[in-house]
């Protein structure tokens, strides 16, 4: 007997995976993509801060450094050595990990708040490194990744619609990333971490590297997700690429959507993305109001759900079933 | 008897407090031995420092023959020492399975077998029909089976149980006796236990170590034990005790 929700189930992942595809030829407004491009942007580094915020219960507050050098890494290999971009990818993503590894050997000897200056104290560093280094980096003025008419060899495109499927496969690529980690091993001991360090050690664990891998993690993601930016974009400059709302927003939209569970983080960068873009549109003439909004909304969320919007559709769901 | 458990001329100082001072004994394999003392006689110290927890200022730690003093808690976890500590540390927001799977995800990194091996070791301890709830919900006696079933999944060769009783219930008492003979017995685990309650220990023990600041004053069978004047002075005799 195949469970018939089992199939039902696969059926509605089908379905909302269709409508994704679809979607962009049915919509041309450019503001919408521009808006589904940024929702998937924000899935991807909120998923990142999942995993070592949610799961591993790490509170990083510099994951802009890795969004960085992905950025940086791929853009500046292209313009000056020639590099392809997609081989600039992966030398990012190499990069973060091993910058991961570094920061988090020396960081994790912190717990808690003492963690999170230090890992936001790092990514200041970074930021200051990249704007005083003139030589390498191009300093404050930034880099300009020019435009190479439409070429998936140079992620150029003119149109949104080749940016929107590309965010979209690696947003779905992050998602897949943590399911597939809630379900392992290593899910389970980067929860066993979060929940108590000493105990976790006295069955086995070795928290040390667990928390190093999940940051690992956490940074590699962050890395594509600077790198599919700056193509999207076509610009970065340090205190863009290093800022601290990109490490703030991936923190707020996982705790905000529920974090430790895989369809939080979506599920805040859903609801909340748009919100915010909404609120920067209208309340353009009040320079900074949608900052607080943006500050009112979080504190209504941890004062009102502190374990995120998920958990009270799932309870919603169970007291309608009921 | 073959010696599970050497500890050698084990010293911890704390500032200017020599929690340990020159510890030596060993736990043969398959036993049963008790450490008993005052508050404050180094009891969870020199648990710590065998765990790995603590580093000792001297002295070394032998398992099974090997030195394995200078290692980190989860890599003397791994050579078959499990430990449950004196307050409670259980993951609170886990579910019962889930808390005991992580244990048994040490010697897999499937976690449906690790799954079925926690539900063993729930079996043994009496909680499999409370496996999917939320552990913080639990009593104080089912979170102690929960974090004793955590660490028998890791399947050690010796256990070291901190105040296990202490909280219980003379009934509740009775009954972890029983557990504690059968997980000896049947899954030979070689038990080593520190416990203020002394009925317990006299009851459970085939040897006795009494530590009093940090110094080691007997050893023996418990009723040989029992009857040490030196013991007696620590427990009720000594003016800096009472």
């Amino acid at each position: 007997m195949i469970d018939k929700n089992v199939i039902m189930g696969k059926l509605n992942w089908l379905l909302i995976l269709i409508a994704l595809i679809v979607l962009p030829f049915a919509v041309q407004s450019p503001l919408l993509l521009h808006l589904a491009i940024l929702i998937f942007l924000h899935v991807i580094i909120s998923e990142a801060w999942n995993l070592i915020g949610g799961y591993a219960g790490q509170v990083s507050l510099g994951n802009a450094v890795f969004f960085g050098v992905g950025a940086y890494t791929a853009v500046l290999l292209y313009i000056n050595l020639g590099v392809n971009l997609w081989i600039g990818l992966v030398i990012g993503m190499l990069f973060s990990a091993i910058l991961s590894a570094i920061i988090g050997y020396i960081c994790f000897r912190l717990h808690g708040v003492f963690f999170a200056f230090a890992t936001l104290a790092v990514a200041e560093v970074f930021k200051l490194f990249f704007i005083i280094r003139k030589d390498i980096t191009q300093g404050p003025m930034g880099v300009v990744l020019p435009y190479k008419g439409d070429s998936i060899l140079d992620v150029s495109f003119a149109s949104k619609v080749p940016y929107y499927f590309l965010t979209l496969a690696f947003s779905i690529f992050a998602v897949f990333i943590v399911y597939y980690i809630s379900k392992s091993k290593i899910g389970h001991y980067f929860l066993a971490v979060k929940e108590d360090e000493i105990a976790a050690q006295s069955i086995g664990v070795n928290t040390v590297f667990i928390k190093i891998l999940a940051f690992m993690l956490s940074a590699i993601l962050n890395s594509i997700a600077g790198f599919l930016y700056v193509t999207y974009i076509r610009y970065i400059d340090p205190y863009v690429a290093f800022s601290l709302d990109i490490s703030l927003i991936q923190a707020l939209l996982t705790i905000m959507g529920g974090a430790g569970t895989v369809w939080g983080p979506v599920l805040g960068t859903i609801i909340l993305i748009p919100l915010l873009e909404l609120f920067r549109i209208y309340f353009v003439m009040f320079s900074g109001f949608n900052y607080m909004l943006h500050g009112a909304l979080l504190m209504a969320i941890i004062l009102l759900m502190p374990q995120g919007v998920i958990n009270i559709i799932g309870r919603f769901i169970k007291w309608l079933k009921s | 008897m073959v010696e599970i458990l050497k500890v050698e001329n084990v010293t911890k100082r704390f500032g200017g407090v020599v929690a340990l001072k020159q510890v030596s004994l060993t736990v043969e394999e398959g036993s049963i031995t008790s450490l008993i003392g005052p508050n404050g006689a180094g009891k969870t110290t020199l648990f710590n420092v065998i765990n790995g927890y603590i580093k000792p200022d001297e002295g070394r730690i032998f398992f099974r023959e090997e030195n394995v003093t200078k290692l980190p808690p989860h890599a003397i976890c791994k050579r078959g020492i499990g430990r449950t500590f004196q307050k409670n540390r259980v993951f609170a927001n886990m579910t019962v399975l889930e808390n005991v799977t992580i244990g048994a995800l040490l010697h897999t990194s499937d976690v449906d077998e690790a799954e079925s091996r926690a539900l063993e070791s729930l079996k043994i301890v009496g909680l499999q029909n409370k496996k999917n709830r939320v552990v913080k919900n639990l009593t104080i006696l089912e979170r102690k089976m929960v974090e004793l079933a955590r660490a028998l999944s890791t399947r050690p060769a010796l256990l070291l149980l901190d105040e296990i009783a202490a909280g219980l219930t003379e009934a509740e008492i009775a009954w972890l006796l029983k557990l504690l003979k059968r997980i000896n017995s049947e899954l030979n685990i070689t038990l080593f236990i520190v416990e203020h309650v002394l009925k317990f220990v006299m009851n459970i023990s085939d040897k006795v170590i009494v530590l009093d600041h940090g110094v080691k004053i007997a050893e023996g069978p418990p009723e040989e034990v029992a009857s040490n004047s030196k013991v007696i002075e620590a427990y009720i005799g000594g003016e800096d005790n009472a």
